[in-house]
């Protein structure tokens, strides 16, 4: 039998108070009148034998109350030791579980770990079965039940020593269901029909705050797993963290770069005052000067980092104060500016209010990411020549000399994006020509609207309107038209309709022309059509084009250390084959159609290149795996995994390891039938103390 | 309880006839208690053994000439036309003094009432026995001092007084049966019955003295020695500290320890008592206050019969 709160055994040193009070009872009992003293003499009063005789199963059962009651207090509870347990049934089968996740590096807790997966894997007995995996990103199968059973009994435990030995932590977040639920199908799935159902999931781990245990909410556990959680402390508490925070400079031309870091401290953490600046390139030092950061423990500051003036390399931010290093380091790319020149075919003034290249000019995104560059060509120019590699659109309205409409046509073939609005109902043989149809295929007819049309059925699905598809933003009623021209969408073989007019005819429509796409707008954005280009959807609408016709790239500005990285979202295309340079120099391929890099560990800078395409990523630790405040002891319990509660250690019940122990507790609750005992001794001493309470009365009562 | 005396051990339960004490005694006018006892008395004299008895007898005889004329009874020969004098009478009117103990530790009983209560009933209704009777009686009442004192009388209303002086509460710190006894010795000179209740948990040796002087006046004196049961008994169980009713003086005693030595200086001393009674030839009554007063009034009067004949058959 174990205590939970053994201090409150000292409350049984109360049972001297009945003793004591039965000792002393002789001299302060009240005193009884009595006529006359006459036939009296003195009796000094004296402890005698025979007085103690006469109340002793009293006191017993005071004393044996009172006990009670502080044996309640202190809260037993039954511990059974691990391999007792286990010896009643030999032939488990046992999944040991260890956390490799980088909350691990932490300072003695890889040692520790490898000290209690030693003990557990030496307590085996011959017929158990033991499989041992480690965990991080992924589950990594070190050692399954057929290589235990295949290998001698005398070398199993050092083979799977030897495995566990090589095995070290890594840098991935802690993704503790999976872990755990991988390893219980494992357990149901593979379970021979002569040993018991289930088995035994032993997991050491520090069970960290951060732990990804979302997944184990209502999943069934199979009939006979159970978990056994061996929690692992670290010399010392607390930690603090770093995270990159979304980077608001890019809204405005005018704010200077500058990196957002939160920094994160742990609730049991000791230390406040922390130095955050831009490491040197030992990284242990800062390049320059470094902001002093107060943080109190469990909460968080953001901190911005102005980028060194003029750098345009990544660069890594360090955290200094913290007696935890692996989570000091982050990496950071600068932000990207693309520049994107925009052609517009057209005979309009640029400063003429009335036309569509004004508002062109105006609505086209200009930021420290993305500058764009409006260039008119008007219909006696000649085509532009375009430089390979650089991101280009192209918007035209009205009809256009065939040459234009050709060079076009051209760009469409070869994978660019046109946008034509048809400001005019003559236009209809150059939008022919775009589409590489027949000039006489396409029909415009003007159409003005008894009092103005509106944009409906809006297809919020196509990436050009997605932005748009939150009901805050849907709203287009507000764009009245005033003048469109009418076109057959059969016209345009393998157009989509983005958009109507409430009258039914087509108001974007999209259609794919060799590699590329044709956007085309049936009316103009300029206030003598509608008022499309003076709402607040221009601009948005602008960029969502820009963006999907890929122009715009806005990668991520950093990525997760361990799960596969997704390369198109750096702007790369399917048929690239990437070559990806690590921070240590090393290089790896990835195959073209594949996109996905896997691998992404240590957190550092990393490279991607395909042809002329270079982009420099960041790869961060998971800001989750910072939080190393042991999470709550029911934790687990709440979410339904069957625990096994023996004691924390397998050979030396850790007495530290409150955490079980209280579950145990809590689960048997002796301390009720302990009261319920107390209480009927106490109803017995009642009883008594009555009955000799009414013998020791005299005959009658004093007047 | 084998060391005492049978005397002294509370009597038989009382017949149907009997009032039980304890219903006399939560009557709380002590006049009413005393007429309760006395006509319940009356009634059951006559199945009395003891019928015919009384403490004198009033005599008349027929006239005679040469009888002083002053004693003839114009009463009776208002009724009857015929002389008689009432030859003895003024040799057969009792004369009694009750001497009533109300000290503190008459204030003591473990029955429901004290043994002042019951000396008081006793003494009311003596009182009101012997003033039925035509007997004058008169009180004299003491604790550490003397209280009251009412003459012996025989007059009408003269009985409400002493009921009302004997329902005063027990007081004083002491009991002095010295005082009250050499005071009525002083007072009375016509010989007199001298009925002293009291306790007698006091000393002695003056005691015998001053007893002595009252027989020696003529006076016949009957002690009623009132006891309460634990005084009798020393039934207590539990060790406690206990404290003199009259003094306040306390002391730590185990009761089965100290019962023994109690009871032996208890029957002691009653011994002495007995003794010193036996010897100047007065009557003695230990009562328990238990016991039915009827009892004790039925035993006095035959106690008194018996030695009336002992005296006549001395006087022979």
């Amino acid at each position: 039998m174990s205590l939970l709160a053994p201090f409150f055994l000292l409350g049984a040193l109360a049972i001297a108070a009945p003793v004591f009070f039965h000792l002393i009872r002789r001299t302060t009992r009240e005193k009884i009148p009595f006529s006359s003293l006459l036939f009296l003499r003195p009796d000094p009063p004296r402890l005698t034998q025979r007085s103690r005789i006469e109340h002793w199963l009293l006191l017993l059962l005071r004393a044996t109350a009172l006990a009670l009651l502080a044996l309640a207090f202190a809260r037993p509870f039954i511990r059974s030791v691990f391999p007792e347990t286990d010896s009643a049934g030999s032939g488990r089968r046992m999944i040991l579980l260890v956390d490799q996740s980088a909350s691990m590096q932490r300072d003695g807790l890889q040692a520790a770990a490898l000290e209690k997966a030693r003990d557990f894997i030496h307590s085996t007995k011959p017929g158990d079965q033991l499989a041992l995996w480690t965990f991080d990103s992924t589950t990594h199968r070190l050692f399954d039940f057929a290589q235990w059973n295949a290998l001698p009994t005398e070398t199993r435990a050092a083979t799977a020593l030897g495995f566990l030995t090589e095995s070290k932590p890594g840098w991935s977040a802690t993704p503790l269901s999976a872990a755990l639920l991988s390893a219980a199908e494992i357990l149901a799935e593979t379970a021979p029909a002569s040993s018991q159902p289930g088995g035994d999931i032993m997991v050491i781990s520090d069970f960290q705050d951060g732990s990804k245990t979302e997944g184990l909410q209502g999943w069934e556990w199979p009939q006979g797993v159970q978990v056994i959680p061996v929690p692992i402390k670290p010399t010392k508490p607390g930690n603090a963290g770093l995270q990159l925070a979304p980077d608001f400079s890019g809204i405005t031309t005018t704010s200077e770069p500058a990196a957002r870091v939160r920094v994160w401290n742990a609730q049991d953490s000791t230390t406040e005052q922390f130095q955050l600046g831009w490491a040197a390139a030992d990284g242990q030092t800062f390049s320059g000067t470094a902001q002093d950061v107060y943080v109190p423990p469990g909460q968080l500051r953001v901190v911005s980092l102005p980028w060194p003036a003029g750098s345009t390399a990544p660069g890594r931010i360090l955290l200094r104060g913290d007696h935890e290093t692996f989570d000091n380091l982050l990496f950071a790319t600068p932000p990207v500016t693309t520049d994107i020149q925009v052609f517009y075919f057209g005979a309009e003034s640029p400063t003429d209010a009335q036309q569509p290249l004004f508002f062109l000019n105006r609505a086209l995104p200009q930021n420290s990411q993305v500058k764009t560059t409006v260039t008119a060509i008007a219909p006696a120019d000649a085509p532009p020549a375009i430089l390979t590699g650089k991101s280009v659109g192209f918007t035209a309205s009205g009809a256009l000399p065939p040459v234009q409409a050709g060079f076009l046509h051209n760009q469409l073939t070869s994978g660019k994006t046109v946008l034509y609005s048809l400001t005019d109902h003559q236009a209809g043989s150059t939008l022919a020509r775009l589409a590489g149809l027949a000039e006489e295929a396409v029909k415009l007819e003007e159409t003005k609207p008894a009092n103005y049309g509106m944009l409906s059925q809006i297809d919020f699905q196509h990436p050009l309107f997605a932005p748009f598809a939150d009901p805050r933003f849907s709203d287009f009623t507000k764009i009245r038209v005033w003048n469109y021209r009418r076109l057959a969408a059969a016209a345009l073989p393998g157009s989509r309709v983005l958009a109507k007019f409430d009258s039914g005819d087509p108001a974007l429509m999209e259609m794919p022309v060799g590699a590329g796409r044709l956007v085309i707008l049936t009316t103009g954005w300029h206030p003598h059509d509608s008022q499309l280009a003076l709402s607040s959807k221009f601009a948005p609408l602008l960029s969502s084009l820009l963006e999907w016709s890929g122009a715009i790239v806005t990668p991520p500005s950093q990525f997760l250390a361990g799960p596969p990285i997704s390369l198109f979202q750096l702007g790369f295309r399917k048929e690239n084959a990437i070559t990806i340079k690590h921070p240590d120099g090393t290089s790896t391929g990835v195959a073209a159609g594949s996109g996905l890099f896997e691998g992404a560990t240590p957190p550092g800078i990393y490279e991607a290149t395909a042809g002329i395409l270079t982009r420099a990523f960041a790869v961060n630790l998971d800001p989750v795996e910072s939080h190393t405040a042991p999470m709550a002891p029911d934790e687990l319990d709440r979410l339904g995994v069957p625990l096994k509660v023996p004691g924390t250690s397998i050979k030396k019940p850790d007495p530290a390891g409150a955490g079980p122990a209280m579950e145990t507790e809590s689960r048997q609750k002796l301390w009720r039938w302990i009261i319920v005992t107390a209480l009927a001794v106490l109803f017995m001493e009642t009883l008594l103390a009555g009955l000799s309470a009414r013998r020791a009365t005299p005959g009658g009562t004093t007047a | 309880m084998s060391a005492l005396p049978a005397s002294v051990l509370p009597p038989a339960p009382p017949p149907a006839s009997r009032i039980d004490t304890a219903a006399l005694m939560s009557i709380r006018s002590l006049e009413l208690r005393a007429r309760a006892v006395v006509e319940g008395f009356w009634s059951g004299l006559h199945r009395s053994p003891y019928h015919g008895f009384s403490v004198e007898f009033t005599e008349y005889r027929q006239y005679t000439p040469g009888d002083d004329p002053r004693h003839l009874d114009w009463r009776v020969y208002a009724r009857s036309d015929r002389y008689y004098i009432k030859k003895f009478e003024d040799e057969t009117n009792l004369r009694c003094h009750l001497i009533v103990d109300q000290s503190h530790s008459m204030a003591y009983g473990t029955t429901g009432w004290t043994k002042a209560a019951y000396a008081a009933t006793l003494a009311a209704t003596l009182a009101r026995f012997l003033h039925l009777q035509g007997d004058a009686v008169g009180l004299l009442s003491f604790d550490a001092a003397l209280r009251d004192y009412l003459p012996a009388k025989q007059r009408h209303g003269h009985l409400r007084q002493i009921i009302i002086a004997l329902d005063k509460p027990a007081g004083g710190t002491a009991t002095d049966l010295i005082k009250p006894l050499q005071r009525i010795t002083e007072i009375v000179r016509k010989r007199a019955l001298m009925v002293v209740i009291s306790d007698f948990l006091t000393s002695l040796e003056e005691l015998e003295r001053h007893l002595l002087s009252l027989t020696a006046s003529g006076h016949e004196v009957v002690l009623f020695q009132i006891l309460d049961l634990a005084e009798l008994t020393f039934n207590f169980t539990a060790p406690a500290i206990f404290e003199d009713a009259e003094t306040g003086r306390t002391l730590f005693v185990d009761p089965a320890a100290a019962r023994s030595g109690y009871l032996e200086r208890f029957t002691a001393h009653q011994t002495a008592l007995g003794e010193i009674c036996r010897k100047l030839g007065i009557g003695w009554h230990t009562v328990s206050t238990v016991t039915p007063l009827e009892t004790v009034l039925t035993e006095f009067l035959h106690d008194r019969l018996q030695r009336g004949r002992l005296v006549r058959k001395g006087a022979r």
